[in-house]
C-alpha cells in the first residue's frame, strides 16, 4: 500500500473505533492526509467544495423526500395500508405475513429510507400479527427483510447520494431500481409462502372472511398511497418532473394525505420537520465529509494507484464483484449502509468502471449489498427498529432476519450474472 | 457554567428551528415555482439559485441541535465493550476530536464567507445576490456545532449524559 492510503486507513480505523462521529472523521482524515502529503490550503478547499457541491439543485430532493417520509410516518398511512391489504391476502399461503412485504414495497415507493419504511409498516403489522397468532420470528424477519426495499425502490436517499458522488443520473438510478425491487419483494413473498406451506402451525388456520363491502372499503384505504406513488413516480417517469420537483410534489401530496386523515396538526408538522432536520443534518455532515475525502484521494491519485494494484491481481470482473460484496458485507456489520458507500466510493467506483461495469448497474448492486447491512448485527438499523417495536433481543431479531439476508445475497449474485435485470428499464427509457 | 450550558442549548434549539424554517421555505419555494410555471407560465428567475442556498442551510444549521439530540451517527462497537470508566474516557477523547474538527470546518467556512463578503462577490445569477450573506449564514451551522461540542465536553467532565437521545435513524 502507498503511504497516503496506509495513513487514511489507519486514521479511519482509529477515529471510527474511538467513536468519533462519522462525518467529522471523514473531514479529519481528508484534512490530515492532504496536509501531510500536499502543500495546499486545505480549509479553503473544504469550504469551496462544500459550497459548490451542496448547493446543487438535484440534491434538493434529499431533504424533500426525507420530509415526505416523516409527514407520512406521522399520519395514519400505516393503518390504512394494513387494513387495505388484509382482505386481499388472507388466502395466500402465509396469509397476513404478506402485509409486511407488500406494505413495505408500497411504502418504499413513497419513502427513501429503509429504517423509516420498516418503522412505518412495522408499527402496525407487528402487533396485529402477534395478536392474531402468527409466528413472531417470521413476522419480524419478513419485516426486517422487506424493510430494506426502502433503499432499492425509488425514491431512495442512498441513490440520491450515490448519484451525486458518482455523477450518475438520479432518474436513471431510480428507474433501474424498480424491477430489482419488485423481484426481491416477490422472492421474499415466495419464501414466506413456502415456509408457511411447509409448517402450517406458523400461521393461524384461517382468517375471518370479509364481505364485499369490506373489500371495497379496503380498496378505498389503499387509495391514498397508490395515488401518492402515481404522483411521485409517475411525474418522474413520464419526464414531467426532475427528482427535486417530484420530491416537492411528494411533500405536497403527503400533506394532503395527512390532512385527509385529520393528522395535519401543528404538533405533527413540527415533529415531522424536526425529525427531518435531524436526519438531514446527519446525512449532510457525512456527505460533506465524503466529498472532501474523495477530493483528497483524487489529489493524491489514490484511485488510479489502487486500480492499478487490483488490476495486477488479474481478477475477472465477476470475481472482483464477489470480492467487493464480501468486503461490503463485513463493513456493513459495523457501519451503516450510507457511510459504507460514501467512504469507499472514491476508490471502488473507478475500479468497477474500469472492469467494464455500468455505473448505474453498480449503483443498484451497491444499494442491494448495503441493504444487507441494515439487517446484520451488531449495527443494523432495521434490527434496531424492530427491536424497538417488539422489545425482543437483538440476537433473536437478527436470527429471524437471517433467511432474508441469504435471499438478498442470492439476489445480488443474480443481478451480477444477469445485469439486464437492472439495465433493461433505464436503457429502454433512454 | 450552568448559564453557559443553557445558553448553548438555546442557541442549538434556535439554529435547529432555523434549519426547519429553511426546509419549509425550500418546499414552499419549489411548490410556488412549479405552480407559477405550469399554471401561469411565469418562471421565478431566482428559484434555482435560492433553493441551493436554502438546501445547504437546511443541511447544516441544525448540526449543533442534532449533536445534542444524539442524531449524528458514530460507531459504538468498541465503547459498548468497555467498562464505564474507559468508556467515559473514550467519549471525552472522541468529543475533543469532534470539537477540533468542528473548529476546523467552522474556521474554514468563516474565512471563505468573510473573503466573499470583503470582496463583495455577487452570484452569477440574474439576482446578483451578494454571496457573503448565504455563505456567512452557512458558517453559523458549524460554529454552533463547535459550541455544542464544548457543551458536550463540559457535561461529560461533570459526569452528566452527553446526549439527550439515541442516534438518528436514516
Amino acid at each position: 500500500m502507498t503511504a497516503p492510503l496506509s495513513l487514511i486507513v489507519t486514521l479511519l480505523v482509529v477515529f471510527l473505533g474511538a467513536g468519533v462521529w462519522i462525518g467529522l472523521t471523514l473531514v479529519a482524515v481528508g484534512a490530515i492526509t492532504l496536509s501531510t502529503f500536499r502543500d495546499m490550503p486545505v480549509g479553503d478547499l473544504l469550504a469551496f467544495d462544500m459550497w459548490n457541491s451542496l448547493t446543487a439543485n438535484e440534491l434538493v430532493s434529499l431533504p424533500m423526500f426525507i420530509l415526505m417520509g416523516e409527514i407520512l410516518f406521522h399520519s395514519r398511512l400505516s393503518e390504512a395500508v394494513f387494513s387495505g391489504l388484509a382482505p386481499w391476502i388472507r388466502r395466500i399461503p402465509g396469509r397476513l405475513l404478506h402485509a409486511n412485504v407488500i406494505g413495505c414495497t408500497l411504502f418504499a415507493a413513497v419513502s427513501g429510507s429503509s429504517a423509516a419504511t420498516t418503522a412505518t409498516i412495522g408499527r402496525m403489522t407487528l402487533s396485529e400479527l402477534k395478536r392474531r397468532g402468527y409466528n413472531l420470528d417470521l413476522a419480524m424477519g419478513s419485516l426486517c427483510g422487506a424493510g430494506t426495499l426502502g433503499f432499492l425502490i425509488p425514491p431512495s436517499i442512498i441513490m440520491i447520494v450515490y448519484g451525486v458522488l458518482a455523477q450518475v443520473s438520479i432518474i436513471d438510478l431510480f428507474i433501474a431500481g424498480v424491477i430489482p425491487g419488485a423481484l426481491l419483494a416477490l422472492a421474499f413473498m415466495a419464501y414466506v409462502a413456502v415456509r408457511a406451506g411447509l409448517s402450517p402451525h406458523l400461521v393461524p388456520a384461517q382468517e375471518q372472511s370479509t364481505t364485499w363491502a369490506e373489500k371495497r372499503q379496503a380498496l378505498l384505504d389503499l387509495g391514498p398511497i397508490v395515488l401518492l406513488i402515481a404522483l411521485v413516480i409517475g411525474s418522474m417517469y413520464t419526464g414531467i418532473a426532475g427528482p427535486s420537483e417530484a420530491a416537492v410534489v411528494g411533500v405536497f401530496g403527503a400533506l394532503i394525505v395527512a390532512a385527509a386523515q385529520r393528522c395535519l396538526t401543528w404538533a405533527n408538522l413540527k415533529a415531522s420537520l424536526m425529525s427531518a432536520v435531524k436526519t438531514c443534518s446527519m446525512i449532510g455532515l457525512i456527505v460533506a465529509g465524503a466529498l472532501f475525502l474523495s477530493k483528497a484521494a483524487a489529489f493524491l491519485q489514490l484511485p488510479e494507484k489502487i486500480a492499478g494494484e487490483i488490476g495486477a491481481l488479474n481478477l475477472g470482473p465477476f470475481a472482483l464483484i464477489l470480492l467487493l460484496m464480501a468486503v461490503y458485507i463485513v463493513l456493513g456489520c459495523i457501519i451503516d449502509g450510507l457511510s459504507c458507500i460514501v467512504m469507499t466510493l472514491p476508490i471502488v467506483l473507478p475500479l468497477v468502471v474500469q472492469a467494464g461495469f455500468d455505473p448505474v448497474w453498480f449503483g443498484v448492486f451497491l444499494v442491494i449489498v448495503v441493504e444487507m447491512s441494515q439487517v446484520t448485527p451488531p449495527v443494523g438499523f432495521n434490527l434496531f427498529v424492530v427491536q424497538g417495536l417488539t422489545g425482543e433481543s437483538m440476537s433473536r431479531v437478527a436470527a429471524a432476519s437471517f433467511p432474508f439476508f441469504l435471499i438478498m445475497i442470492g439476489f445480488a449474485v443474480l443481478i451480477a450474472l444477469v445485469p439486464e435485470i437492472v439495465l433493461y428499464l433505464p436503457r429502454s427509457m433512454n | 457554567m450552568k448559564t453557559y450550558l443553557n445558553l448553548v442549548d438555546g442557541l442549538c434549539d434556535a439554529a435547529g428551528w432555523l434549519a426547519a424554517a429553511m426546509m419549509a421555505l425550500l418546499f414552499v419555494l419549489g411548490l410556488v415555482e412549479m405552480a407559477l410555471r405550469s399554471l401561469a407560465d411565469i418562471s421565478l428567475s431566482f428559484a434555482v439559485e435560492y433553493s441551493g442556498y436554502l438546501l445547504i442551510l437546511s443541511l447544516f444549521l441544525g448540526s449543533g441541535w442534532t449533536l445534542r439530540q444524539g442524531g449524528h451517527i458514530r460507531v459504538s462497537l468498541l465503547s459498548e465493550r468497555l467498562g464505564p470508566n474507559a468508556r467515559h474516557g473514550l467519549d471525552i477523547m472522541a468529543t475533543l476530536v469532534g470539537l477540533a474538527v468542528a473548529v476546523f470546518i467552522s474556521f474554514a467556512l468563516l474565512r471563505f464567507g468573510w473573503g466573499t463578503w470583503t470582496r463583495g462577490t455577487l452570484s452569477y445569477f440574474s439576482s446578483a445576490t451578494p454571496l457573503g450573506y448565504p455563505q456567512l449564514l452557512l458558517a453559523l451551522g458549524p460554529t454552533i456545532l463547535v459550541l455544542a461540542f464544548s457543551a458536550r465536553l463540559i457535561r461529560l467532565l461533570r459526569r452528566e449524559p452527553g446526549d439527550l437521545g439515541q442516534s438518528a435513524i436514516e
